[in-house]
This record gives C-alpha cells, sequence and structure tokens, in this order.
C-alpha cells in the first residue's frame, strides 16, 4: 500500500519538473494543471459530494498551516485559483511550492486513507503524465524559454 | 494535518470481548449504526468505546439530540469505571443539538456538526440519537440526502462514527440510513434460557470477517461486557496427547488404563448420593497433594461445607487450599449466568494455572437451558476450556432417578472425552456402590463395574481384574526348580519336594477333617524359612485360628509377633466378592507376602454367586497372585466326607496347578482321614492315598493305603471299584 512518503515522492518529483524555477504565477498554473489532473480521475470514481467532503478537510488543514491557502475556493467541478492568482503578490515562490506540495500531498493521502489506496496507482500516473505534457524544461533550456512556456499554458488554461 | 497514514485499521473498543467479534478489532474510519429499543444498552456501549479511545489529541465528539439531555448523560455516566472526569472536555466532548435541530432543521445542524469537526478534528463522533433526524426530516428522500451527506462528510475527516437509533430489525428494510452505514450493531433485551439477557448482534460490518451470531452481555459498573464464548472460547488443536493424569485415588487408576489424557473432560454421572462430588473433592485433593493445582466450581455445597466434607473423611484440604494448591469457587444456582460464568471459569483456570478442574454439577450449572443442543454447546465450550489450558476437567451430571441415560440432558457425553458412572443397588439389606469406566478416548480402561466404599480417607475401589484379566495377565509359566515346602514332609515327598513356587494348590475336603491345619502348617513354614505369609480366613476370627495354630503345636502367635506372617479375617458380612482380589493384592504388595493361603474360598459364594462367578474370580484372584511372586493354598469345602466330586464338579480343577484331596476313607470299621495329591502341574506326583493324622505339629502323612473303596455318596448308585 502507498503511504504517505509515496505519495510525497510522487509530489515532489513532478513539482520538481513542472515548478522548478518558475515565477508564483507559473507554480500557481502548474498547480491548477496537475490538481485538476487528479481531480479529474478521482471525480470519475468518487463523484462530487465525497471529493468535495475531502477538499473540504484538505482546505481546512492547509489553510491552517499556510493561510494563504484559504484563497482557494472548492466549488462543484474541483478549485478556483482565481484568488489565489490576485493574492500572490509578496508571496515567496518557494514557500508557495511549499504550501501546494502539502495540498497535494494531502489530497492523495486522505484519498489512498479513504479507498485503501485503489486508487493510489492510477493517481500517479496522472500526475506524472501532466508533468510531462506541461514539459520540464531541459538542463539546457534557457529559463526564459521556460518561462514564455509557462505562460503560454497559462493563457490556453484560462480561455 | 492529516496527511499521515493511521498506523492501524482498527481501534480498541475497551468492551471486554466485543473486538473479537469483528475478528482484527472494530474498523477504524466507519460509519457505524447501534440499534435497539431505549434501554438496551446502546449508549453505555459507545460511551465505553468513547472513553476507552478519546485522548486530547483525538477526541471523541458527541452530539445529543433530542433524546436525552446531555446533563442526564452526564449524571449517569458516573457510576461507571470507565468514566474518567479529567478526560470530559478534554477529550470526550458533549453536544447539545437539541435546540438546534427544534429550530433550525436537519441543514443547518448538519452545517454545524462539520463546523465543530472541523474546530475539533474528533477520532469518534458520535450522534445520540439519530432517530431524531428522522423524525424531524420532512420525507425520506430528505433523510436520505442528510444522512448520506453527513456520512460521506465524517468519512472524508477519517472518523469512527457511531450513529445511536431506536430502531428495529423492521427497519432494516425501510430506512435509508442502513444502506448507507458500513456497520450495523442490534442490541436488544429479552427472556432466554430462563434468564433476562441482554444480546448484541453484528448484522454488517464492512471489511470484516465478523460473527454474525447473538450474544450475550451485562452491563455492570466495568460498563458493557460481552461474552461471547463462540468467538472466546474456541477449542485448540494440540495433536495427540502425550502427558496423562494419574488420578492417584485409591485403585482408580488400574480402571483408566495410562491415564487420561491431558486436556481431557470427564463426565462424572450418577444419581444424587453416589459419591459424585467425592470423588471430585478427592481428584483436587490427590492431585494437590502430588503437586497439581486444582479448582474447583460448586454450584450446589458452600466452600465452608466442602472443607468440613473433606474434615469427615481425614483429608487436609484445608491446608491445601491455604497453600494456594486448590481454590473452591462457589456460585449460588440463582446467580448462574451460563456465558459470563463460562469466561469467568476460563479465567480462573488461566490465573491458578489448575492442572485439574471439577465443576459441581455441570446440571445445575446449565439448569437453565431447555435447548439440549444449547447445553451440548455450553458443556463443549466447557470442554474446550479444559483442553486448552491441557488440564483434566471432571464435571458431575445428576443423572435422574430410574433413567437409563448416563446424563442428566442426555447429551453432554457426546462432548466429553470420558464418562465414570457411579451408581447405587440394592442388595438385600444394604445399598452397594459401584464404579464404571464408561468411555475413556484414547485409553484402554478396565470395563465392568466395580464396587466402591466411601469412607474415612476417600474412596476405595475394589477392581475386578477377573473381566479382562485373560487380555493382560496371562501368567508366566512355572519354573519347575524353585519349590517351597509345605510344611509337611510326607506331603513334599509326594510332589517331588514340595509345591512349585507361585503355584496354586487346592485343597478340598469336608469340614473338620484338616484343611485349615494344613493351611497353618504351610504358613509356619514359611515364617521359619523367612518367608512372609499371609492366612486369611473366611469363617473364623484371627484369634480363633492362632489358638487352633497353637493347638495343634504350631507357633503362629510368635511368627505374627514377629511381622513373619499375619492372619486376616474377611467377614462376608464387611467384605464383598468383589473386594477380595483388591484387598488381599494390596495386603500382598504392601507385606511382601511370599505364602498366602485363603481358607474358605467356597464362602465366598453367596445365595447371589453362581459358580461360574465364582470359578471366574478364584481365576483372577491366582493369576494376581502367581503376578504378585506369591505361592498359594486355597481351601475348598467339599459337600461330602468321601467323595472327590466337589471341586471337578464345580469346574475349579483349571484354576489350580495342585489338587490335594482330603477325604476319609473307611478302614476296619472306622473312618480315617486320608490324602491324595490329585494333580500337579509341572511335576510328577505319586498318585496313592495315604492315611493322615493331626498330631502336636499338625498334619502328618502316614501309610499308603492299600485299597481304597470310595464309600457312596447318599442317594446315589455305589460307585465301581478303585485300586490306587
Amino acid at each position: 500500500m502507498a503511504d504517505e512518503h509515496d505519495h510525497r515522492a510522487h509530489v515532489v518529483a513532478w513539482m520538481a519538473r513542472a515548478t522548478e524555477n518558475l515565477p508564483a504565477e507559473g507554480v500557481v498554473l502548474a498547480f491548477e494543471e496537475g490538481f485538476g489532473a487528479l481531480w479529474r480521475r478521482a471525480h470519475q470514481t468518487l463523484g462530487n459530494v465525497t471529493l468535495t467532503a475531502i477538499l473540504d478537510r484538505v482546505l481546512h488543514y492547509a489553510t491552517e498551516k499556510y493561510p494563504m491557502m484559504s484563497s482557494l475556493e472548492v466549488e462543484a467541478r474541483g478549485l478556483r485559483f482565481d484568488k489565489l492568482r490576485e493574492n500572490l503578490e509578496g508571496v515567496a515562490p518557494a514557500q508557495l511550492r511549499e504550501a501546494i506540495e502539502f495540498v497535494m500531498v494531502e489530497f492523495l493521502t486522505v484519498l489512498g486513507n479513504l479507498t485503501a489506496d485503489i486508487l493510489s496507482p492510477s493517481l500517479h500516473v496522472e500526475l506524472s503524465k501532466v508533468a510531462r505534457d506541461h514539459g520540464a524544461p531541459d538542463e539546457a533550456e534557457a529559463p526564459d524559454e521556460r518561462q514564455e512556456q509557462v505562460s503560454k499554458n497559462g493563457e490556453d488554461a484560462r480561455r | 494535518m492529516t496527511n499521515k497514514k493511521l498506523d492501524d485499521t482498527c481501534i480498541e473498543t475497551g468492551v471486554r470481548n466485543l473486538d473479537s467479534l469483528f475478528g482484527a478489532g472494530f474498523p477504524q474510519g466507519t460509519v457505524t449504526l447501534i440499534a435497539g429499543p431505549p434501554g438496551s444498552g446502546k449508549t453505555i456501549l459507545t460511551q465505553q468505546i468513547c472513553f476507552h479511545n478519546a485522548s486530547a489529541e483525538r477526541p471523541a465528539l458527541y452530539f445529543n439530540t433530542l433524546s436525552e439531555p446531555t446533563a442526564k448523560t452526564l449524571r449517569y455516566l458516573k457510576p461507571f469505571s470507565f468514566f474518567d472526569p479529567k478526560k470530559l472536555e478534554a477529550a470526550v466532548r458533549f453536544v447539545d443539538l437539541g435546540i438546534l435541530l427544534r429550530t433550525k432543521g436537519l441543514d443547518e445542524t448538519s452545517a454545524l456538526i462539520m463546523n465543530r469537526v472541523r474546530e475539533i478534528k474528533p477520532g469518534i463522533v458520535v450522534l445520540d440519537s439519530f432517530k431524531a433526524f428522522d423524525d424531524l426530516a420532512r420525507s425520506k428522500e430528505e433523510l436520505r440526502k442528510f444522512a448520506y451527506e453527513l456520512a460521506i462528510n465524517l468519512m472524508a475527516w477519517e472518523t469512527t462514527t457511531f450513529l445511536l437509533g431506536e430502531y428495529g430489525e423492521a427497519d432494516i428494510h425501510t430506512n435509508p440510513l442502513f444502506s448507507i452505514v458500513d456497520g450495523l450493531i442490534l442490541v436488544s433485551q429479552r427472556e432466554q434460557s430462563g434468564e433476562q439477557q441482554r444480546l448484541l448482534r453484528v448484522m454488517k460490518m464492512r471489511g470484516t470477517n465478523h460473527s454474525r451470531d447473538e450474544q450475550s452481555f451485562l452491563i455492570s459498573s466495568a460498563g458493557v461486557e460481552v461474552f461471547a464464548p463462540r468467538v472466546t472460547i474456541l477449542r485448540e488443536d494440540r495433536g495427540p496427547p502425550v502427558d496423562r493424569c494419574k488420578t492417584r485415588i485409591s485403585n482408580l487408576d488400574d480402571l483408566l488404563g495410562d491415564g487420561i489424557p491431558r486436556g481431557s473432560s470427564l463426565l462424572i454421572g450418577g444419581v444424587a448420593g453416589t459419591g459424585k462430588t467425592v470423588l471430585l473433592l478427592e481428584f483436587l485433593y490427590r492431585g494437590a497433594l502430588a503437586g497439581e493445582k486444582g479448582i474447583l466450581f460448586s454450584f450446589e455445597e458452600t466452600e465452608e461445607r466442602l472443607r468440613a466434607s473433606a474434615r469427615g473423611l481425614g483429608w487436609q484440604l484445608d491446608e491445601q487450599i491455604d497453600r494456594g494448591m486448590i481454590e473452591i469457587i462457589f456460585i449460588p444456582q440463582p446467580e448462574i449466568m451460563v456465558e459470563a460464568h463460562l469466561l469467568m471459569i476460563k479465567e480462573r483456570i488461566e490465573a491458578t494455572q489448575a492442572r485439574r478442574v471439577a465443576v459441581d454439577s455441570v446440571s445445575v450449572f446449565l439448569y437453565k437451558i431447555r435447548d439440549p443442543q444449547i447445553v451440548r454447546e455450553k458443556t463443549f465450550q466447557l470442554a474446550s476450556i479444559v483442553q486448552n489450558a491441557q488440564a483434566v476437567g471432571f464435571f458431575a451430571t445428576d443423572i435422574p432417578y430410574g433413567s437409563r441415560s448416563i446424563s442428566r440432558f442426555g447429551v453432554e457425553e457426546t462432548v466429553v472425552d470420558g464418562v465414570i458412572l457411579l451408581s447405587l443397588t440394592e442388595e438385600g439389606m444394604e445399598r452397594q456402590r459401584y464404579i464404571e469406566v464408561y468411555k475413556l478416548r484414547n485409553t484402554a480402561h478396565l470395563k465392568g463395574r466395580h464396587s466402591i466404599i466411601v469412607g474415612t480417607g476417600g474412596l476405595t475401589i475394589f477392581p475386578r481384574y477377573n473381566v479382562e484379566v485373560d487380555l493382560h495377565e496371562v501368567p508366566e509359566p512355572l519354573e519347575p526348580s524353585q519349590r517351597l515346602s509345605s510344611g509337611i514332609t510326607g506331603l513334599d515327598a509326594l510332589c517331588e519336594g514340595g509345591f512349585l513356587q507361585r503355584s496354586v494348590t487346592l485343597v478340598s475336603g469336608s469340614a473338620g477333617i484338616g484343611k485349615s491345619t494344613l493351611g497353618l502348617q504351610f504358613i509356619a513354614e514359611g515364617a521359619k524359612r523367612g518367608e512372609p505369609g499371609l492366612y486369611v480366613s473366611l469363617e473364623e476370627g484371627s484369634a480363633q485360628i492362632l489358638k487352633s495354630a497353637a493347638g495343634v503345636g504350631l507357633p503362629l502367635s510368635d511368627a505374627v509377633a514377629k511381622g513373619l506372617c499375619e492372619v486376616l479375617y474377611l467377614s462376608r458380612g464387611e467384605f464383598r466378592t468383589s473386594h477380595f482380589l483388591t484387598l488381599l493384592a494390596d495386603k500382598i504388595q504392601a507385606g511382601k507376602i511370599r505364602r498366602l493361603v485363603l481358607d474358605g474360598v467356597s464362602h465366598i459364594v453367596t445365595d447371589g454367586n453362581f459358580p461360574e462367578d465364582l470359578r471366574q474370580l478364584l481365576f483372577a484372584l491366582v493369576t494376581r497372585f502367581k503376578a504378585l511372586d506369591v505361592t498359594t493354598l486355597l481351601t475348598f469345602e467339599a459337600g461330602s466326607m468321601y467323595a472327590t466330586g466337589s471341586v471337578t464338579d464345580h469346574g475349579f480343577s483349571p484354576v489350580a496347578d495342585n489338587i490335594v484331596l482330603l477325604r476319609y476313607i473307611r478302614s476296619s470299621g472306622e473312618d480315617r482321614p486320608s490324602l491324595t495329591v490329585v494333580k500337579t502341574r509341572g511335576s510328577k506326583h505319586d498318585r496313592g492315598t495315604y492315611y493322615f493324622s493331626i498330631t502336636k505339629g499338625g498334619l502328618e502323612v502316614e501309610d499308603r493305603v492299600a485299597e481304597l473303596v470310595i464309600l457312596p455318596e447318599p442317594g446315589l448308585n455305589p460307585p465301581p471299584r478303585s485300586g490306587t
């Protein structure tokens, strides 16, 4: 069975590829995509009511530890990130990454606990796909190019 | 923060034996409905679980709805030992939802519940009673939605939730709540086996292989105690028995073959007054003397009365109890609670490490149960307790007078390993007690009924070895080189120097002819040679025997005084036929006897005993004596002064190795005593008939009879003449 460390390992790996060296806005965008992938996969099996209840709990804990997470709003289709984007001013990217990592790990852990980890492998796969699709820049890739790519993805997502 | 997987998937309920109903324990994070009528124990059960589990880090949140006000809940909690006032508020928080429910309805109540959950982050949530939501819901659909969302929200918080409600089994099919919950426990109260019993049944518990049986439970100051013997008393597979128990009760072990296999339970059956309690007590007492701990569960006699009985039998039972070798637990009949006491029996046996267990009696212990199958099950559980402890159990059972069954309920014997029956029969003016090993698994035991006496010292058992003697005790052949002098020179000469060692000599003759004198000489000769002797008279007292010996110049009194021999009188009024063998065998072994005279074996025959019984007894006697390395002389009184028929007519001759016939012969107008060695086994002998006389010094063989004239028996034709 997967445990918190397994979930964390997957989340950390994903974040390393998806958010490294990105500014706060890019990190939120990656978070939105990553979380969206998890939500969609879990939603097929668990449905809205259960996922909302779980998310309610996850955000409750996240907000206690990272008050900036109170800007996230739970809705029937998952999370709304608008207010979080609006409140990013002055937020250090490292702190943001830590808060996002917490939410992602927490979400996977609670889901894993409640479903005896039946969904965990497929959720991990979904997350890794997002990371690949999102395209972590090569070592040789210039930071400006990476920023450009993230901005483009953000625009696509908003559209 | 909860992003950490819980260490275990189960919690301990803190309710005795409840966890075992679910296999590995109560599953954590489930929503369980505890349903039952008012007063059935739902609230106490749940509160006990809360107080056992709740901590400041992982509290319990207890919502009262519109059933019992929180103030009352708290007041009634106080007497229970599980209630810890320090945990109140810090770990167990009570929230009264009464006003909110009355005024705001289900949605706001649900929101308040979840707000409290977010705030406190409890490990356990209780809604007492959920039935209030049923009553407030405007439709089934609203109730279903409310229950569904609440269940999911609580699930998301991984709380272990208990919903309490006054529901019955009929609601299972109609109330939507029953399909939403993970677990369903029904509690109830009704009369069963003559007792008002609280009952609990796990109808559903997802993810577990739970027991589906109804289990009785008790509410005491300790809270709820579930008994669940079907789950808690399981027979362990111990493999074939390797160790056996010797009872150390007089000769009982001779009946029990190699002993009772450890882990066995034996039913001790008999009508009232047959000695069951004495047997049970002695079983424990002898065990304690040998260093084995014992425990008696008495449902009839108090400890004080049992101690007094033991004193009356001359036992130091008090001392063994004081030493902690024996424990007596008295449970008055009206207080018997079968399942509760089964567990108590289990725990006491384990705590005392008793190797001997007595239950007096199972018939009283189970008297309230009317269903034979339940009697069978409870007896099996009792036997399982004994087996798991590798002890030996003696369970008394009162057989009804006049019944042909071997137990009270007619089923107990099917689940125990052995049955010992005690019986009483009227014989003449007396009641005679018997013991019989009716059944003993894995053990070749001695069959048949054996006489017993209950008196000072306890039970004395007189085994009828003859029953199976032909199977086990085939006499060794006699050794021709080892002979014992009879004490009569002339007789020794007729038998190549004396009787073969370990041989049996039957001396037959009419009354007064000299059989006893011959026997006394045989014993006196042994005393002279340092071969201990035992003279057993069935007709005359010891003093008379010694006087008679002195009268013929045999110094037997001196030999007795020196311990070289013993004269024993066995009155037929005191000792029964079946006792002889045991009694004599004990004497022989104790006195290291080499020579034995049993004077007057014909007197063993009583009105009720047929010659076949006597023949069998004699065969058993001689076989046993030979096994004990004793040379035996039996005297048999012939009905006629002249004829030879008695011994052979009765078919006794095969019993004896030697037959010496004493009879009168008419000679010169007078009757003279004569002696003939009719038979010797394993040696040659002189077949002649010789006159003998009894002088100072005893019987003396004289001249050979030249021509033997056999005188006719009264009423018979004269026999043919025969020469010698």
